[in-house]
């Protein structure tokens, strides 16, 4: 089951009835009984694997928690990690690594064939693994308590509205707030389903249109010409981002309905002014996972080498190799990481000679002019690196970085009409994808000051309902409506 | 008051259910704007009809014929017209159930005042199929659903209601939805006239005499199911509190076997009310001229061909007249039953074959004239000009071809064409 499949509407309908009704010492039973019931209603095997997951990681937990010995609970914490890792590797890498492994060997000659397996991949494994790993790291470092109670550890583990793509959330954060929810609150609650109802039109109306654009050039590059590749490229910068960020906001929604507050995921991530403030505001809760758990450890551990910053410079490219990789088993992801390591390790290292050239130039830091180009920068070199993201292999990757830079067909006058339906939107559908979008934008930039979910709460009644009003049937008239799996929303893939 | 409702308003439930009460009330003032989903009945299917009958004038139809495909195929308006001088018109729906014909005569009754409502008899056998329904209520009031059928069928309507709900398939593409909104703006545009005026025609032509499983048909009983309650109910309602057409009449078109799709009801019940109400019946089932169902009378196992629906217009206009106590065009009458055949066969020798009609009556049919069009596995081999002969004869020397043999047939004292296919090797 998905967010965008009909059957969640009665399904959350009823576990928000029964949280409320239920005493609120068995409200985590029954979140964690529906919580089972939501991913086995995608495939009862996946709860097979989640449920692992937890018994490992409980387990290592309660051992690491009951001794204070170092080396035993290092122990324990590695045993923990290690046997989550693999269970990732096995669903996640097996095929990859083996494929890879067999096309290194014939590159040198020697003879591997390997045939891939066809192995289960349950949605949502690298989100739940990392958030398991966060806590056995954070029970050996101190940082939190280890679960005692099975039932609420294995909460932890899998409340629903987090588990397939997340937002990672830390146990100290979770774990409390589950046990002991906010109680219903009216305005919580309508602010909630505006939340959920904001994050249905952004999946619905525009990031399932921006979908048809760039699945239609990426699936077949060679049959468009530069200006179409460009035109999908940004398209798909778009749609990852709102299609992301419209499943977080009703995880985020319904979360609050049942009175948890998850983390914040966004933070407008296209205003970044670089890569390194981009990677403060783009899927946050990875991004500090990966600052707390890989970068920070790495750079203390190299705290003493020289020369220092060759060395943050080198684990700042392993931290985006990760964050490649984990995205998934492809040298695609790869590339894309390590680009965005690339990016990172420029502004560290050219930090010094470009903060001297803006005051040779006398450049004013705060100007609109200033702020604007760094943000475009950022964003082009961004959605460059989606490209690779997003292709279906390097050699197609690499086909529509050339295409793109040598501006090929581009004389031609149709190779500029792009609501004919050749890139699989008609002119009607094309019209409301680009206003779809421009409002989601104008929503955007005005939110950076203004809080428009609070602001709207301040409003008179005939106006708030107005509101509600429009946007209910702007999903229903507006939608792209189709046939939908879990695997519709771009990070389930992850 | 103005305080009581500020203290209402001031209370978190009673806003929301106030919010919950004034979205219903604002989806169903917008229904017009939605779409139904029909399955495969689009703008091309049944709509075109209702856009025919909604370009009526009002108080203008004088006899209509309501029902299933078994009507649209048993009836042919124009020959009805012709014999009782007045204005009929087709009603009705793919596999229509009595349930969806009770809403056609609602509909018809809020703006004509028909002498007869002819309901065609397999409309009360028919199970209520979902597909069909929704046929019937995307093509009335020009695709504008009225709030009964949500009052009365709130759990097929909101299936179809919400594209969320349904994945409506017709939503996916918005360009579809701008040309409802401006059909609905502006009808009749003359695109829509146009296809309906080929509906029409679909209606009053072409036959196929393709007998598909014909002996094995005949020799198979249709398994009938007992009636359900609402539908003997909404039958009754029909009979005993239509809106309007004081006469009404039950006509049930010829069959051979019912088609396994759907359920079939069985007309014990009904026939019952029938006699309980002294509704007029005429079963063609049971008629003389279709006793032993000569294959020239059928397209199929469950519709008549061409040939059969010039007789059983032809008798539906003489049992009207004889209710309405009209009299019956006599030219007219002798003009249409010259139109009359009993069977065709194919002789054989060697490679040439010989196809042969045999009129029911051969002094009327005398003055008839035959146009032939043969066809060797889709493509027309031969055309002769119309001649006074029954029969042509043409060379078959393939025996794995697959012949057909067009005929159009008319009288010179009218326009009327009769349009009818025979395959050769028969059933093929």
């Amino acid at each position: 089951m998905n967010f965008n499949s009909f059957l969640f509407f009665p399904f959350f309908f009823l576990v928000v009835i029964l949280n409320y009704i239920l005493p609120k010492r068995y409200r985590w039973l029954w979140l964690l009984i529906t919580s089972y019931v939501f991913y086995s209603l995608s495939d009862i095997r996946y709860s097979l694997v989640l449920a692992a997951c937890t018994a490992i990681a409980y387990t290592a937990g309660r051992l690491m928690g009951q001794s204070q010995d170092l080396k035993t609970r290092k122990r324990w914490m590695l045993g923990g990690v290690i046997l989550n890792l693999a269970i990732l590797f096995i669903f996640k890498y097996f095929n990859f690594f083996f494929e890879s492994l067999s096309a290194a060997l014939a590159a040198a000659g020697l003879q591997f064939t390997f045939r891939g397996i066809e192995l289960l991949y349950p949605v949502g494994i690298s989100f739940y693994i990392f958030q398991v790993i966060s806590y056995l790291l954070d029970v050996f470092n101190g940082k939190a308590q280890s679960e005692k109670h099975f039932g609420h550890f294995a909460l932890y583990v899998s409340f629903f509205p987090q588990l397939l793509i997340g937002p990672i959330e830390r146990f100290n954060h979770l774990q409390p707030q589950l046990l002991n929810p906010s109680p219903f609150n009216y305005n919580s609650f309508i602010n909630s389903l505006v939340r959920i109802a904001w994050g249905i039109f952004k999946k619905i109306v525009i990031a399932d249109r921006l979908a048809i654009l760039v699945n239609t050039v990426f699936s077949d590059p060679q049959a468009f010409e530069s200006s179409k590749m460009v035109l999908a490229v940004l398209a798909f910068s778009f749609q990852i981002y709102i299609d992301f960020s419209a499943y977080c906001d009703i995880a985020i929604g319904t979360g609050r309905i049942l009175g948890i507050d998850l983390v914040e995921n966004f933070n407008r991530p296209y205003l970044a002014k670089s890569v390194g403030d981009f990677w403060r505001r783009w899927h946050i809760s990875f991004s500090t996972w990966l600052r707390d758990y890989v970068f920070i450890p790495l750079n203390y551990r190299h705290r003493r080498s020289k020369p220092r910053l060759l060395w943050t410079s080198l684990d700042v490219m392993a931290t985006f190799l990760i964050s490649g990789l984990w995205h998934g088993a492809s040298w695609t992801f790869v590339i894309w990481g390590g680009l965005h390591g690339l990016y990172q390790v420029w502004e560290l290292l050219s930090k010094d000679w470009r903060d001297a050239w803006v005051r040779r130039l006398n450049i004013d830091r705060s100007s609109f002019a200033h702020k604007t180009f760094q943000v475009v920068f950022t964003f082009s070199l961004v959605s460059f690196s989606w490209l690779f993201f997003r292709a279906e292999s390097v050699s197609d990757a690499i086909y529509m970085v050339k295409t793109i830079f040598t501006l090929d067909g581009t004389t031609a006058i149709s190779a500029w009409v792009f609501n004919d339906g050749s890139l699989g939107l008609d002119a009607m559908d094309f019209l409301v994808m680009s206003y779809a979008l421009l409002l989601f934008l104008l929503f955007e930039f005005v939110n950076r000051r203004i809080n428009l979910f609070k602001a709207l709460r301040t409003q008179p009644l005939w106006f708030r309902w107005a509101f509600y009003m429009v946007l209910i049937f702007s999903i229903l008239i507006f939608g792209y409506y189709g046939k939908f799996n879990p695997e519709d929303f771009v990070y389930t893939r992850f | 008051m103005h305080d009581m409702i500020q203290k209402l308003f001031a209370r978190d439930w009673f806003r929301f259910c106030a919010f919950i009460a004034l979205f219903g009330m604002v989806l169903l003032a917008v229904q017009g704007l939605f779409f139904v989903d029909a399955g495969n009945n689009d703008i091309s299917g049944q709509t075109p009809m209702w856009q025919e009958y909604y370009r009526q004038p009002p108080g203008s139809i004088e006899v209509a014929l309501i029902g299933s495909s078994h009507g649209y195929n048993a009836f042919d308006t124009q020959v009805i017209n012709q014999l009782l001088g007045l204005n009929s018109i087709k009603m009705g729906t793919g596999s229509e159930s009595i349930i969806q014909t009770e809403i056609e005569i609602e509909e018809l009754c809020k703006t004509h005042s028909p002498a007869a409502i002819v309901v065609e008899g397999y409309s009360f056998q028919h199970e209520l199929s979902e597909n069909s329904y929704l046929k019937t209520i995307n093509s009335i009031n020009n695709g504008r659903i009225p709030l009964q059928f949500l009052l009365t069928n709130p759990n097929l309507y909101l299936g179809n209601l919400s594209p969320l709900i349904r994945e409506h398939y017709l939503w996916k593409n918005i360009d579809r939805l701008f040309k409802r909104f401006q059909q609905n703006a502006r009808l009749p545009s003359p695109s829509v006239q146009a296809q309906a005026e080929r509906e029409l025609e679909w209606s009053t032509e072409s036959d196929l005499i393709e007998m598909d499983s014909y002996e094995q048909a005949l020799g198979e009983t249709i398994k009938e199911f007992a009636a359900p309650a609402d539908f003997l109910a909404a039958g009754e309602n029909i009979i005993k509190d239509r809106p309007c057409g004081p006469l009404l009449v039950v006509i049930r078109a010829p069959m051979i076997h019912a088609p396994f799709t759907y359920k079939v009801y069985g007309m014990e019940a009904f026939e019952t009310l029938f006699e309980k109400y002294a509704v007029p019946y005429l079963d063609f089932n049971t008629h003389p001229l279709f006793q032993g169902h000569p294959p020239i009378y059928y397209q199929n196992i469950h519709h008549v061909s061409h040939f059969g629906r010039v007789i059983t217009s032809v008798e539906t206009a003489r049992r009207l007249a004889e209710l309405l106590g009209r009299p019956l065009d006599p030219d007219k009458l002798a003009y249409y039953r010259s139109y009359y055949f009993d069977s065709y066969r194919f002789e054989a020798d060697g490679s040439q074959v010989t196809l042969t009609l045999s009129p029911s009556d051969s002094e009327a049919s005398a003055g008839l004239q035959y146009k032939w069009i043969l066809f060797k596995d889709g493509d027309q081999i031969r055309e002769t000009p119309y001649q006074a002969e029954p029969s042509v004869t043409f060379t078959a020397d393939d025996p794995q071809g697959k012949y057909k043999v067009q005929v159009e047939i008319k009288n010179p004292a009218g326009d009327y064409i009769l349009d009818g296919i025979l395959s050769y090797p028969p059933g093929d």
